[in-house]
């Protein structure tokens, strides 16, 4: 019974995800569509996608690490760009209004919206890529990290002064461990849409014969159905782990702060 | 005698708000406190007290007059100041928050583990060292943030308020801790309260101040021996009298 109690959630969670992968398989086996492959075809495709690989034997693996690469490449960018941007307009209020109208402005413009430009300025180098995901990437973290900053104490930053402390050790000793489990989330959301904005990048973008975008729409193109699920199941699982990486990172270093809020 | 530890001269504080109105907070405070004295400072809500606190630690600028702490003009680093609100540092153990303000002297790490271990002994809170604030009482709270300020060991130590959140007992039991600390550190201390009962059992010397823009009302001595009943008559006459003055000022 206590052994239920424990792992109840999972359980469920677990049920749930049976009955959808069931569904699925009856669902198209009747409908019967090209289009819309069973699960088994699907997880079939998978299997080779990954062992054996695609027409040109790239894995789905090599695939995906070519995508995660670029927005890896893009997100470090951000990250640094929007952590030291996001410190100066957290704690300069005339800075960050000075700034304000035009991140207003270039925030709205979606990522994808730049990938004619990057694909002209960049041509398939990695740049390209970088650029489109550092857009995606940026304003979380960067409007995450000033409201970590904002938030942050003004009694703890007198305590640091009264201790002598100058301006680096307030930003370094007080600010930034009080801001970090903005930090952390603006990081986290942001590699969420550096995510899908890579893939539709490489859509829509250069035409690289890498990375999971590019994947999807040829198998599409070859009317290889199965295998194109197999791509777009293999985009949800890498979210989900590294999202839940993120959370877990959360959880596990910002106890206090989750313990505070309770 | 010798000079005072800590003397405040003409001391005025004039805030400026964001919508440009100027707010008198104090005005034309005179006072001193002597080498290992333990002088309370009590006044109504809003007559100054935590601006006078932050002035004589270094974090406020006057707007007229001067503060001294061994004759020379108060900055950060001379006097620890204990504040009102939750002030330790949420994301730090009770270790590594005693241990703040030695990081911030570049105090070698050996060296400011012992010191700290020595403060966390002193105050009491052997056991607790590697929890984190929000698992503390409240009570433990403020011996922490009171082990932080002397582990720097501060010329001058203030403290605002510091119990004024803890329920009657506890107060009461800090307040004992306190005297204990303070006579076994020979620290000189500055103690804000609006709490008579507490300044008459802690106080070398009241200083009461009027309504704000706070000024010097009465300083007075409690020259009742320690450790001080509370049911004696001497206690009870020397709070009704503190009483009065406070009463006074409230109705004004
Ligand atoms: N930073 C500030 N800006 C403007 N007014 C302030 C500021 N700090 C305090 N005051 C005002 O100064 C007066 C004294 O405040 P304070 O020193 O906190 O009083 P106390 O600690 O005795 O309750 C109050 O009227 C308060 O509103
Ligand atoms: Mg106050």
């Amino acid at each position: 019974m206590n052994w239920f109690k424990r792992y109840k959630n999972s359980l469920i969670q677990l049920s749930a995800a049976v009955v959808f992968l069931i569904l699925w398989q009856l669902g198209a086996t009747v409908l019967n569509l090209v289009y819309f492959p069973s699960l088994s075809d699907t997880v079939m495709a998978f299997y080779q996608l990954v062992v054996y690989g695609d027409a040109q034997g790239n894995s789905l693996l090599t695939h995906s690490f070519i995508s995660l690469y670029r927005v890896f490449a893009g997100f470090s960018i951000a990250l640094v760009l929007a952590l030291a941007l996001g410190l100066l307009c957290g704690v300069n209020e005339a800075f960050y209004s000075m700034l304000k109208p035009l991140i207003e402005v270039i925030r709205p413009i979606p990522p994808l919206a730049w990938v004619p430009f990057a694909s002209i300025a960049f041509g398939i180098a990695i740049g390209g890529y970088a650029f489109v995901i550092f857009l995606g990437a940026f304003f979380p973290i960067f409007l995450n990290t000033v409201t970590g900053v904002k938030r942050t104490s003004s009694i703890l930053v007198d305590v640091a002064k009264t201790f002598k402390a100058d301006k680096k050790d307030v930003m370094f000793k007080v600010i930034v461990p009080s801001a970090l489990p903005e930090i952390t989330t603006g990081m986290r959301i942001g590699f969420g849409i550096a995510w899908m904005c890579i893939i539709a990048a490489e859509m829509i973008g250069v035409k690289s014969a890498l990375g999971l975008g590019f994947f999807i729409f040829s198998m599409a193109n070859l009317a290889l159905y199965a295998e194109m699920f197999a791509g777009m199941i293999m985009i949800g699982l890498i979210s989900y782990v590294i999202n839940e990486g993120f959370m877990l990172a959360e959880r596990q270093f910002f106890k206090w702060r989750v313990e505070i809020a309770k | 005698m010798s000079q005072p530890k800590v003397v405040v001269e003409n001391l005025s504080k004039t805030y400026i708000t964001k919508d440009g109105t100027q707010v008198e907070a104090l005005e034309n405070i005179t006072f001193h406190v002597n080498e290992q004295e333990l002088l309370c400072i009590i006044g109504p809500n809003g007559c100054g007290k935590t601006t006078l606190l932050r002035l004589i630690a270094g974090i406020d600028t006057p707007t007229r007059g001067r503060i001294l702490i061994d004759n020379q003009e108060t900055k950060p680093g001379r006097a620890a100041l204990i504040f009102q609100e939750f002030s330790l540092f949420p994301w730090r153990t009770v270790l590594d928050n005693i241990k703040f303000g030695l990081e911030i002297l570049n105090v070698p790490t050996q060296e400011s583990h012992k010191i700290a271990q020595n403060y966390v002994k002193l105050v009491g809170l052997e056991g607790f060292e590697q929890k984190f604030p929000h698992e503390l009482s409240e009570g433990m709270k403020q011996k922490v943030a009171i082990a932080r300020a002397l582990a720097v060991n501060p010329p001058v130590l203030l403290l605002d308020e510091p119990f004024a959140f803890l329920d009657a007992q506890t107060r009461n039991r800090m307040q004992e801790e306190l005297l204990r600390i303070w006579e076994q550190e020979k620290k000189t201390m500055i103690f804000v309260s609006h709490n008579v009962d507490e300044a008459v059992y802690l106080a070398d010397r009241i200083l009461a101040l009027t309504a704000r823009p706070g000024k010097v009302k009465t300083v007075c001595e409690v020259a009742l021996r320690r450790p001080r009943q509370r049911t004696s008559q001497p206690f009870i006459r020397k709070r009704e009298e503190m009483l009065k003055t406070l009463i006074e000022e409230l109705d004004t």
